[in-house]
C-alpha cells in the first residue's frame, strides 16, 4: 500500500488488527476512528481491501454434496449396524459357548474323580477363553478400531497362554 | 444493496449448543434408527463435505465425508449435549481426511476437488468485477492447513473464534493468528494492490 501524506487529524494509522477487526464488524467504528478515516487515504484503502477479501471470500463457490449424499450414507451406516450386530452376536453367542462348556466339564470333573488334572486344565483354559471372548465383545463396542481390539487381544491371549501352560506343568509335574 | 456494507456479520457469536431433538435423534442413530440418522446427515451434510474436499478430491473426499457420519453417530457412545455438534462433527471429518492424507503420504496442500466446479457460487457483481474469484481460490488452497481451513470455517460457515479453537485443536490465539496471516496473503490476490508493509 502507498504510503499517502498524513493530515494533522490521522497522526497515525490504524494498526492491521484494527482494521481487521472493524473489516470483520467484530468492533464498532469509534469516531476516533471515523476522523482518522476519512482524512487518511491509506488506512481508507487498506479498510475497503479487507472489507472487498471478505466479501470475495464469502462469494467463493463452495463444493455441494451430491443429491443422493443422503441416500448413500445412510446405506452405508445400515450396513455398518447389521454388521456390528451380528459381530456383536456372534461374539456373545461363543462367550456363553464357552462359559457352557467350562462349567460342563468342571462339574464332570467334580463328579467323576478319574478324570483328575487334565479336566482341570481344560476347564480353566476355556474359562479363560470365555473371559477372554468377553473382554474382547466388550472392546469392540468400547473402541471399534480394529487395530486396537487386535492388539489388546493378543496381549490377553499371551497373558491367557502364559497361565494356561503355568497350570498344565504344575498338572505335568504332579 | 451494497453488498460491503452487509458484512459486519452479526451472526457470529458462536454455534448453539446441541438441542432436546437432536440429542434424541442421535440416541436414535445410535440405536440403528436409519431416519434418524438420515435426518442428522441432513442437516450437516453441506458443511462437511465442504471440508472433506478442501482436503480431498471427489470421490475420495465423498468417501471420508459418508465415514464421517457413520463413525460420528455409530461408534461414539455418548455425545456431550452441552457442546455444539457441529464442530465435533468437523473435527471427526478433519482427523479422518487428515488420516487418509498420511497413509498416502500426500501432502495437505492438494488440488482443490473437481466438485467445486460444480458448486453454485452466489456473486455479487460489484465485487466480482474487482476480484478475480479463481485467482482468488487458487490463493486460498494454496494456503497451509491451518489458515486455510481457519478462514474457511471462519468465513464460509460463519464459526466463532473460540469454535474455530475447538474444532481445529489450537488455541484461540492461533486461531486468530492463522486468520490474520492467512488474509494477509489473500490479499495478494486482490488487483490494483501494491501490497506494501504497513
Amino acid at each position: 500500500m502507498s504510503d499517502k501524506p498524513m493530515s494533522n487529524t490521522a497522526p497515525h494509522h490504524l494498526d492491521e488488527d484494527r482494521l481487521l477487526a472493524l473489516a470483520l464488524g467484530m468492533e464498532v467504528e469509534t469516531e476516533e476512528d471515523s476522523a482518522h478515516l476519512r482524512a487518511c487515504l491509506s488506512c481508507r484503502d487498506e479498510l475497503l481491501q479487507e472489507r472487498e477479501l471478505s466479501a470475495a471470500l464469502v462469494m467463493m463457490p463452495v463444493a455441494t454434496p451430491p443429491p443422493d449424499f443422503v441416500a448413500r450414507t445412510t446405506e452405508r451406516f445400515a450396513a455398518e449396524h447389521r454388521a456390528r450386530s451380528v459381530r456383536g452376536l456372534l461374539l456373545a453367542g461363543a462367550s456363553t459357548l464357552l462359559v457352557g462348556l467350562a462349567l460342563a466339564l468342571s462339574l464332570a470333573w467334580r463328579l467323576i474323580p478319574q478324570l483328575g488334572d487334565t479336566a482341570s486344565v481344560v476347564s480353566a483354559a476355556l474359562t479363560q477363553g470365555a473371559a477372554l471372548v468377553s473382554t474382547l465383545t466388550v472392546l469392540a463396542s468400547v473402541f471399534p478400531s480394529l487395530a486396537a481390539c487386535v492388539a489388546i487381544g493378543a496381549l490377553l491371549t499371551m497373558a491367557t497362554s502364559a497361565s494356561l501352560l503355568t497350570r498344565l506343568a504344575r498338572a505335568t509335574a504332579k | 444493496m451494497d453488498l460491503l456494507a452487509t458484512l459486519s456479520l452479526p451472526f457470529r457469536t458462536g454455534m448453539t449448543h446441541t438441542d432436546t431433538i437432536e440429542t434424541t435423534l442421535i440416541q436414535a442413530a445410535q440405536g440403528g434408527d436409519e431416519k434418524a440418522f438420515a435426518e442428522l446427515v441432513k442437516r450437516y451434510q453441506r458443511p462437511v463435505y465442504a471440508l472433506c474436499n478442501r482436503y480431498l478430491r471427489g470421490s475420495e473426499a465423498e468417501d471420508v465425508a459418508q465415514e464421517t457420519f457413520v463413525k460420528a453417530f455409530l461408534h461414539v457412545r455418548e455425545i456431550d449435549s452441552a457442546r455444539p455438534i457441529l464442530p465435533w462433527l468437523y473435527t471427526v471429518a478433519r482427523n479422518l481426511c487428515l488420516d487418509r492424507l498420511r497413509r498416502r503420504k500426500f501432502e495437505a496442500n492438494v488440488e482443490p476437488s473437481p466438485n467445486t466446479a460444480s458448486a453454485e457460487p452466489s456473486v455479487d457483481d460489484a465485487v466480482a468485477g474487482r476480484i478475480d474469484l479463481e485467482r482468488l481460490k487458487t490463493a486460498f488452497a494454496a494456503l497451509p492447513e491451518g489458515p486455510r481451513e481457519a478462514l474457511a470455517l471462519f468465513h464460509l460457515e460463519g464459526m466463532a473464534y473460540q469454535d474455530i479453537a475447538t474444532t481445529l485443536e489450537v488455541p484461540i490465539g492461533t486461531v486468530m493468528t492463522w486468520i490474520f496471516r492467512g488474509r494477509k496473503e489473500l490479499k495478494k490476490a486482490l488487483p490494483g494492490r501494491h501490497h506494501e508493509e504497513r
